[in-house]
């Protein structure tokens, strides 16, 4: 699944490691998910959407 | 005040640190399968065998793993399963055919262990089926994480 969540990270100036401390996961999910390796959970996927305060199709594309 | 199992919120090492935990098993687990062999007898091997629980351990308690590291374990866990259900499947053939006893029928029923020959004795060894399962484990998570890492990405 395709995201915007490495681009959000860069607009806002944090490292990986950063936006992992923020979401409660590790720096490995993060880039997991930054690289479409791995889908989020539902409730992560609530935590990454509130954190950017954006809705999670903003954020997430499963058409492509 | 009641407990709170989620009270305590681990930061975002001590997450990475899990994967970490992990490869220090998968290290011992492959050291404690070299000595399975050739049978070195002291502590070392011990605190090796120690080790590679650790991995297996870390994958079982959900406190400060997160998503990814669970989904790795996930393909690890069902590679265990599978080596389980080969295993299981073996053993119903060879009692089904009545080419083993186990141990089991031998304590109670008062089968002889002797009647078991050298290749159907090795299906009833307990500890190379926990060491096979936990090869297996290591090996799913292994082959999940490598094609993570080296497989094709989506934006390609």
């Amino acid at each position: 699944m395709k995201n915007r969540l490495k681009v959000l990270r860069a607009e806002r100036d944090w490292s990986q490691a950063e936006l992992a401390g923020r979401l409660d996961v590790s720096r490995q999910a993060v880039n997991a998910i930054e690289t479409g390796k791995h889908d989020p959970s539902l409730p992560l996927a609530f935590r990454i959407a509130r954190l950017f305060d954006m809705r999670i199709e903003e954020i997430f594309d499963d058409e492509i | 005040m009641p407990y709170n199992p989620k009270a305590y919120n681990p930061p975002e090492m001590d997450r990475s640190y899990l994967y970490r935990y992990f490869w220090a098993g998968a290290v011992c687990c492959a050291l404690t399968c070299a000595n399975f062999f050739l049978r070195y007898d002291g502590i070392l091997p011990a605190w090796i065998m120690g080790g590679a629980i650790g991995g297996v351990l870390a994958s079982s308690i959900n406190g400060r793993a997160d998503d990814y590291f669970r989904s790795l374990c996930a393909v690890g866990h069902k590679w265990a399963m599978a080596v389980l259900a080969a295993y299981l499947f073996a053993m119903f053939i060879a009692q089904s055919s009545d080419l083993g006893v186990s141990p089991g029928q031998v304590a109670f029923a008062g089968a002889s262990a002797a009647d078991m020959t050298a290749k159907t004795a090795i299906l009833f060894d307990g500890y190379m089926l926990a060491l096979c399962l936990s090869v297996a484990f290591y090996a799913g998570y292994i082959f999940q994480w490598a094609r993570d890492h080296f497989g094709a990405s989506e934006e390609e």
